[in-house]
């Protein structure tokens, strides 16, 4: 029978992993869920964010609008990486990425983000929702995080499908 | 015209993410109905014969629009219900800011905030508890509006309908213009 919604790969990161990588996504399902569970690879102020690429793609093809809090207020920014998802510091922090139509070779891609974000910079602890846009109309078959720092160990990374009638 | 695919694809899984009890080996997440909009555009999206069996309900959206405009959802029982009986409230972000706006005593709810014509405009609607005739009715939004410059949007939604009817329409309208090709809508039953 079919599935609608079933896990696709799974990591659980080992010592200090600088990268994840999602390799050979089937293109058999509508929507994809990134669900984390991360930790930086060393704490320090900086970048607490995934730095996301798809398909190997490092150009500056990322942009993204993001709403956090901790005090701050809203921004965007252009990047060759999609800004989203988090790693703390001393904690893992949750996130929960939808990739929408990420298949679809007629639209570039986009995804909804949410996260909690532990850092030791300022703020040192907020929630954040991101909006990104790759611009691109391939599909995606590969996803790549590359957090500076790295992963802590056990850092974990799961990727799901969602299939539509 | 709504256009309206009513399928069911009903399979064993996991549900892994969705916070549902259910018997090992029985499908918690189904697929409800999917609809892809075609070259000729549609001017809303509409679900109707939502099955009452679920405990919640989400739609997935990727939605491209032929104007900038603002998204409203409708819901109803048998009909759509047209009357003030809507409430809302917004956070959004955008370059430089966050807003927060709302509103009671509307005819419908918002859903989306200045979606743009170039880029898709991606949504997610969580419907809580629609069917449950002793309660009014809730949903919440993650959405955005990405348009590689400014103003880019991600905004944050919350809705209130103030019937105890269970759910089984629900529309969603650009506020003005049309939605175009491309565009996809996914209604999915979680089950509880």
């Amino acid at each position: 029978m079919a599935v609608t919604y079933e896990p696709i790969q799974s990591y659980t990161t080992t010592g200090s992993q600088a990268t994840v990588t999602f390799s050979s996504i089937p293109g058999t399902y509508t929507d994809l869920v990134l669900q984390g569970s991360t930790r930086r690879g060393i704490n320090g102020a900086g970048d607490a964010g995934w730095n996301l690429i798809f398909n190997g793609d490092s150009g500056a093809n990322y942009s993204v609008a993001m709403l956090y809090s901790g005090g701050s207020t809203g921004g965007t920014g252009k990047n060759n990486f999609f800004y989203t998802g988090a790693v703390g510091d001393g904690v893992f922090c949750a996130n929960t990425m939808s990739i929408m139509n990420y298949a679809s070779p007629s639209i570039n891609k986009t995804a909804l983000t949410h996260s909690f974000v532990y850092g030791n910079g300022s703020p040192a602890i907020d929630t954040r929702v991101f909006c990104n846009l790759w611009r691109s109309n391939a599909a995606i078959t590969s996803i790549t995080l590359s957090p500076a720092s790295g992963f802590w160990d056990g850092s974990v990374l799961t990727l799901y499908g969602i299939k539509a009638a | 015209m709504p256009l309206l695919t009513t399928q069911s694809a009903k399979g064993y899984g996991f549900s892994s993410l969705v916070a549902t009890v259910s018997a090992i080996g029985s499908p918690a997440y189904e697929s409800i109905a999917t609809t892809t909009i075609g070259s000729g555009g549609q001017s809303y999206v509409e679900f109707g014969s939502i099955p009452s069996t679920y405990k919640h309900l989400q739609l997935r959206a990727t939605m491209m629009c032929s104007s900038v405009n603002n998204m409203y959802v409708q819901v109803g029982n048998g009909s759509i219900d047209t009357g003030a009986n809507y409430s809302w409230h917004q956070l959004y972000g955008n370059n430089t800011n966050f807003f927060s706006n709302g509103g009671g005593g509307a005819s419908f709810g918002y859903v989306g905030y200045n979606y743009n014509t170039s880029y898709p405009n991606p949504s997610i609607i969580d419907f809580a508890d629609y069917a449950n005739t002793n309660k009014n009715k809730t949903w919440k939004a993650l959405a955005g509006s990405d348009v590689n410059g400014s103003p880019s949007y991600v905004q944050i939604w919350s809705g209130n309908w103030r019937s105890t009817s269970a759910i089984n329409t629900i529309r969603i309208t650009p506020g003005s213009g049309t939605f175009t090709q491309y565009g996809s809508f996914a209604l999915y039953g979680i089950k509880g």
